[in-house]
């Protein structure tokens, strides 16, 4: 009687040891899948010091960021795109900048930002949700500095 | 040896002993039913299996909490210490200039909860 009692509770632990198994293959799995719906908002900031006209309603979310960091008066959007976080993206900014992504592996993305044909910046980031990244520090006319700011998007 | 008939015989039986009277068949079980209600009774119900449920609560709760924990590790690989929200920050894991700057600055703002990647003293500028 107690040779089946013990069976039976080895027969129950297998039985749950294969499906937390089945289940977290599922889990990474479905993780895997999500990558594909994850999207990347990219926005190309100019900073200057002349005097603030009106606030930036697409730039409120990171306003606080800028402005608790930075000490330029003004920011301005110049482009925004929404692209999927994928490899081989290849996105226009402005004023010749363009931005790629490679290696991309869940949330973690390289990141390779270029004037014209020439490479600025490379690196590796590792992205929340709706955490915003700031790379920023390009001169530009005017006395202006060009900010690019990727912002993962998630459903 | 003297032979008796077939039906002396019967009467020799029915005269040593009388046929029994054959009990009636209700009070026979009226009896019985009124012992049977003083007895004892030996059950073949088994006793409540509560006691044998506990090992399969005890393991299906601590799947449960497994499971939890798997996608609690899966979804944030990084606990959140470093925001004040408890939510964890976008990370800068390499970082390359190719250009002459003077220095680089990686900020995390875990009030405003960004991340912030600052190059200065570049000299290349655009024209806009």
């Amino acid at each position: 009687m107690a040779k089946h009692g013990a069976r039976s509770h080895v027969k129950t632990i297998l039985t749950t040891m294969l499906a937390a198994a089945l289940l977290w293959t599922a889990s990474a799995m479905a993780q895997d899948y999500g990558s594909a719906r994850r999207t990347v908002e990219i926005r190309f900031v100019r900073a200057d010091n002349k005097k603030a006209d009106e606030t930036e309603e697409a730039l409120a979310d990171i306003l606080p960021l800028l402005r608790q960091n930075l000490r330029f008066t003004r920011y301005r959007l110049i482009s925004r795109r929404t692209v999927a976080l994928s490899e081989g993206q290849r996105i226009p900014l402005a004023y010749g900048y363009t931005l790629n992504f490679s290696n991309v592996q869940s949330q973690a993305l390289t990141v390779h930002i270029f004037r014209q044909q020439q490479m600025l910046l490379r690196t590796r980031l590792r992205l929340k949700s709706r955490r915003p990244v700031l790379l920023g520090g390009f001169p530009h006319a005017g006395d202006s500095t060009l900010i690019a700011v990727l912002k993962l998007m998630e459903d | 040896m003297k032979q008796i008939s077939n039906k002396e015989l019967r009467e020799l039986v029915q005269r040593a002993e009388p046929t029994p009277r054959i009990p009636r068949a209700d009070a026979f079980w009226g009896r019985f039913k009124a012992r049977a209600e003083c007895m004892p009774r030996e059950t073949n119900e088994r006793p409540p299996a509560y006691p044998r449920l506990w090992p399969k609560l005890a393991l299906g709760a601590a799947t449960v909490i497994t499971l939890l924990l798997m996608l609690v590790v899966l979804e944030f690989p990084q606990l959140p210490v470093d925001n004040a929200s408890g939510e964890p920050l976008s990370r800068v894991d390499e970082l390359d200039v190719y250009i002459d700057h003077t220095s680089v600055m990686i900020m995390k703002d875990r009030r405003s909860g960004g991340t912030l990647v600052w190059i200065t003293g570049t000299e290349a500028t655009t024209d806009g």
